[in-house]
């Protein structure tokens, strides 16, 4: 379970995040909606613990992640997925390796074990033929397929996914939303996802909030941002 | 206040490149060093500059020696090019081309891979995975400069000393054996002992700089070739700067 509280940051005198409350239920997959340069990310930065907030809490299954020293925070850290805009994957590695990385690092497996995954996690995200290609050698939307299995081979429990559609045409867009959907509830992940991308945010998300100057003005179910009579709600929406 | 902001800026960015580096000797000291990365990054980095040191290396020996016999025959001592060329490269030239060779090629590299590596997230994927950057990324390189760069050096004394015999015996008539001869006599630990601390000192200065630019590059593809531009131009500076610092301390304890 995710739990926010109060949470602030602000850049240079400008504040980004203002008093964020939000709670993500075990298993359940929220959308965090808005306009691109909201502070999106910076939430998402938080979460995993890449960002010190002014003031404010974030708590994960019990973790207070904001108040975690550096090396305890490399530790938690192993137990959320965390899926980048721009995929991320190591371009000196093939993707095998890539998804091969964090298992390594966290040890406990023999090579053999660490190969067997690796294999059911590119089955998983359809990419069983692309193990020995490198990241430059794929499409947008594969490498972020390869991402998203490198986030979730693992088995965190907390999936992070930044814009996981920027950058896809419709089509890939859509498909990715699925997998991701469908690998979270799978897999039982508490999933956050932060986008523009109304339409794919719905596809996938259980929940969704809308973020604007900072706070969140409206959370619920599609039904309910939909009747919002907010006038930014309707705007971002329509 | 047009000279007080660069100023304070670059003691500010001096005071991080200091914890960045301390960062990397916390690593080493508690043990942390992934021995197969360093490896990897010897090769990489000793394929990437040996061919131009050694070309570079050859050709200084050989234009030594073509100066020094115009020089030596002024005097009727032409005999004394083998000195004039071994002392020079092994006390001096050795390590400075090869630490500016290495820099431009090997550093230019090193910064130009982690500032792509930062600019595409993949810094940040590394933490977000639970694992130190500097540990995986930094601290393989920085000790494969330290391995590469006195191997560099060392080849690079061979090489010229070759390039200055060729010119040596085959246009100044110097007999082979004596070249040879005055070559090994005039060499003593100490000029080994003086170029090579020169030598370990250029590695940590071209791995720290060139790490801690690229670590930290900003800027998409633009600020990649920005940082590494100027990681260069910091190596070049520094290694030039102080070898000057060194040459005299240098001169001073070992001058003899």
């Amino acid at each position: 379970m995710i739990r926010v509280r109060g949470l602030s940051k602000s850049f240079n005198g400008q504040k980004v995040l203002d008093a964020i409350d939000f709670d993500v239920a075990t298993g359940e997959i929220v959308a965090v909606l808005g306009p691109s340069g909201t502070g999106k990310s910076v939430l998402l930065l938080h979460l995993i613990g890449l960002m010190t907030p002014d003031s404010g809490e974030v708590d994960i299954d019990g973790v207070q992640v904001s108040r975690l020293p550096e090396h305890a925070l490399l530790k938690f850290r192993r137990n959320v997925g965390y899926l980048f805009q721009d995929s991320a994957l190591y371009d000196f590695m093939t993707v095998e390796e890539n998804l091969a990385f964090p298992l390594r690092e966290h040890g406990g497996l023999k090579a053999a074990e660490i190969k067997s995954k690796v294999r059911e996690f590119l089955e998983m995200v359809d990419m069983a033929d692309a193990g020995m290609k490198y990241p430059s050698q794929l499409s947008g939307g594969m490498r972020k397929r390869a991402a998203l299995a490198r986030a979730m081979v693992t088995g965190s429990k907390v999936l992070l996914c930044d814009e996981p559609t920027s950058g896809l045409d419709p089509i890939r867009s859509r498909d990715i939303s699925f997998l991701i959907k469908g690998l979270s509830k799978k897999l039982g992940c508490t999933t956050v996802i932060t986008t523009h991308d109304v339409k794919n945010a719905f596809r996938c998300a259980d929940r969704a909030m809308v973020l604007h100057e900072g706070r969140i003005v409206i959370d619920g179910v599609e039904q309910k941002l939909r009747a919002s009579t907010d006038p930014f709600v309707k705007e971002f929406l329509e | 206040m047009f000279i007080v902001t660069p100023i304070r800026n670059g003691v500010a960015s001096l005071g991080r490149g200091a914890c960045f580096l301390g960062d990397v000797f916390v690593c080493v000291l508690r043990g942390r060093v992934r021995w197969g990365e360093v490896f990897k990054q010897v090769f990489e980095q000793g394929v990437r500059s040996l061919v131009i040191v050694m070309l570079a290396s050859f050709a200084s020996g050989a234009v030594l020696a073509m100066q020094g016999r115009v020089m030596m025959e002024r005097f009727g001592a032409k005999e004394f090019i083998a000195q004039l060329v071994a002392l020079s490269l092994v006390r001096e030239l050795s390590p400075v081309f090869t630490a500016l060779v290495f820099s431009g090629k090997s550093g230019a590299g090193m910064a130009a891979e982690l500032g792509t590596m930062s600019v595409n997230s993949q810094i940040m994927a590394t933490r977000t995975m639970g694992v130190d950057p500097v540990e995986f990324l930094v601290v393989p390189r920085i000790l494969a400069c330290l391995i590469v760069l006195p191997i560099l050096v060392v080849m690079s004394e061979l090489v010229g000393i070759l390039g200055g015999y060729m010119i040596g015996v085959h246009e100044a008539n110097v007999p082979s054996i004596y070249y040879v001869n005055q070559t090994i006599q005039c060499l003593g630990f100490v000029d080994f002992f003086t170029g090579f601390v020169k030598v370990f000192f250029f590695a940590i200065l071209i791995g720290w700089t060139c790490s801690y630019k690229g670590f930290f590059t900003t800027g998409g593809s633009l600020g990649v070739g920005r940082y590494t531009t100027e990681a260069v131009a910091m190596c070049y500076v520094g290694v030039i700067v102080s070898n000057t610092i060194l040459t005299k301390i240098i001169l001073t304890f070992w001058g003899s």
